[in-house]
């Protein structure tokens, strides 16, 4: 007779021989499955256990309790009479009584570790679903960026084009006309004249020359621009300092002077397009040469640091991009600030007579051949600081 | 004694410049024909002008110009109430047809400059018909 507490405990006791025959149970797993005692004794322990409990008590359960003599922390269902089942954890050891195996068996319910188990589960797939929608919002979110850039890109390529079929425009309908027209009205009163002097008649001719050659250096001017338009660039490494050095020399042969005091500093190479470049610093600093104050030597600073720029402002977008930035220096005539547009426009210039108001148009569509940019500072009589940033490419 | 007539002509090009100022000469040797290079010279005479009460009687205006274009100027002008009475005529080289619209909106008169003497004469002879 099994005792009272043991009979009525808070958990299931039972027991087997090897035959899978039940020798013992307690009341409480006969009163919570739903048989009476006597109904259960002597059957066959599959009884107790759902199909699936039933299959694993055969493969695994029964093979590791009778090798080991023990096993723990089992969690099966028992099966009700009415096929209900009642999930447990359960602990099982061997005992030897009267030379005959027995194996003792004790479940405590669990009835709440499947809904844990779900909980977790479902948690678990959510998080899955979550990671998995957020690494599509990333790539959906790199895709629209990347979308941006190049609508972007493109966009200011357009206002750059129409920028210049606006410069172009201007050139035609005014640039060119107007040596055109100086040609007429000079042969005209050459023509007409009722009285004239050789003089006078040279005086005409000249003004002719002078159309002709204003027209030839437009049409010129107009032919490298275009060049600059349609020639891609070639990148090779450029050493700055070497190339500044190069276009001194050119520079102080041409313009017969003695000394341009270039002062550089010691600046990185870059990939760039040689002969653009070259053809950008010559006309930086030829402007220099060409707008020096007449009472003062001149003196030209070259300075290089490497900045990193957001594109956004001014190439305009979201990526950093390392920039070469050169500044180059003069101490000039300089001009009213407040026209500096002006300066990079093709054949506008703001000092009669010096210059063809070609240099910084071309040098401003070298920089952005090269994805920079150029920008100018510059006071009346102090001088002029012209600023290149150059992207430098991996 | 009544202050002398004149007329400001603000252009760029030195050759018009002369050819204009020969022209008038032969027209009406009493008349002065003021020369400026570009906008800011130009609006810089009418200030001087203003204060010692000589404005000219008409603006011979350019288009195309270094620092204060044609376009530029004549804003600068209308924005100036002591100024914005003063007739001006726009007189250019330019053949875009976005400047003809531009200036008749502004009710400015716009006058090609010329190919050959004679239409020059007959030029400088209207302007001086707007200057009363």
């Amino acid at each position: 007779m099994m005792e009272h507490g043991l009979d009525n405990a808070p958990g299931y006791y039972f027991s087997f021989n090897d035959e899978g025959k039940i020798l013992e149970l307690n009341a409480s797993l006969c009163t919570d499955l739903g048989y009476s005692k006597e109904e259960l004794l002597g059957k066959k322990l599959e009884t107790l256990f759902s199909i699936p409990s039933s299959i694993f008590y055969q493969t695994h359960f029964f093979p590791v309790l009778k090798y080991y003599g023990r096993a723990e922390e089992i969690f099966i269902s028992l099966q009700k009479k009415d096929k209900e089942w009642i999930p447990v954890l359960m602990n099982a050891r061997r005992d030897e009584v009267d030379g005959r195996n027995i194996n003792i068996c004790l479940c405590i319910t669990v009835p709440n570790r499947e809904k844990f188990e779900k909980e977790l589960i479902t948690a678990k797939k959510e998080i899955e679903k979550a990671v998995r929608e957020n690494t599509e919002l990333v790539q959906a979110k790199n895709e629209i960026q990347k979308h941006a850039e190049e609508l972007d890109a493109s966009l200011q390529l357009l206002e750059r084009q129409h920028a210049e079929l606006k410069q172009f425009n201007r050139v035609i309908t005014h640039d060119l006309q107007e040596p055109l027209r100086k040609l007429s009205i000079f042969s005209n009163m050459i023509l007409s004249a009722t009285e004239t002097t050789e003089t006078k008649i040279a005086k005409q001719v000249s003004k002719l020359l002078n159309a002709s050659e204003q027209m030839r250096l437009t049409i010129s001017g107009l032919q490298q621009y275009i060049w600059l338009t349609e020639t891609p660039v070639s990148l090779t490494e450029v050493d700055i300092n070497k190339l500044l050095l190069v276009i001194r020399n050119e520079l102080q042969a041409e313009f017969n002077i003695e000394e341009v005091q270039v002062e550089t500093e010691d600046l990185p190479a870059i990939r760039g397009d040689w002969d653009q470049l070259k053809l950008l610093f010559y006309h930086i600093l030829s402007n220099s040469i060409k707008f020096k104050k007449a009472d003062e030597p001149l003196k030209v600073h070259v300075k290089g640091t490497i900045l990193q720029k957001n594109v956004y402002r001014s190439l305009r977008k979201y990526n950093f991009k390392d920039y070469l930035k050169i500044q180059v220096k003069d101490n000039g005539v300089g001009f009213e600030v407040e026209f500096k547009t002006q300066v990079f426009q093709l054949f506008r210039k703001l000092h009669g007579g010096k210059g063809k108001g070609l240099g910084l148009a071309l040098a401003k569509k070298i920089v952005e051949n090269h994805g920079g940019l150029i920008d100018a500072d510059s006071s009346p009589n102090v001088g002029t600081t012209i600023t290149v940033l150059l992207p430098i490419f991996e | 004694m009544a202050s002398e007539r004149s007329i400001l002509y603000i252009d760029d090009d030195p050759d018009d410049r002369e050819l204009l100022n020969i022209t008038m000469g032969d027209l009406d040797p009493d008349l002065k024909l003021v020369e400026a290079e570009n906008g800011l010279r130009g609006l810089e005479y009418l200030q001087q002008a203003k204060h010692s009460n000589s404005l000219p009687c008409l603006i011979v205006l350019d288009i195309n110009m270094p620092i204060l274009d044609g376009k530029q100027t004549l804003q600068r002008i209308r924005e100036d109430s002591s100024l914005n009475d003063l007739p001006v005529v726009i007189f250019t080289s330019s053949e875009n047809p976005n400047d003809e619209v531009y200036f008749n909106r502004k009710g400015v008169k716009m006058i090609s400059k010329p190919l050959d003497v004679s239409y020059l004469k007959t030029i400088a002879h209207q302007m001086l018909q707007l200057c009363l």
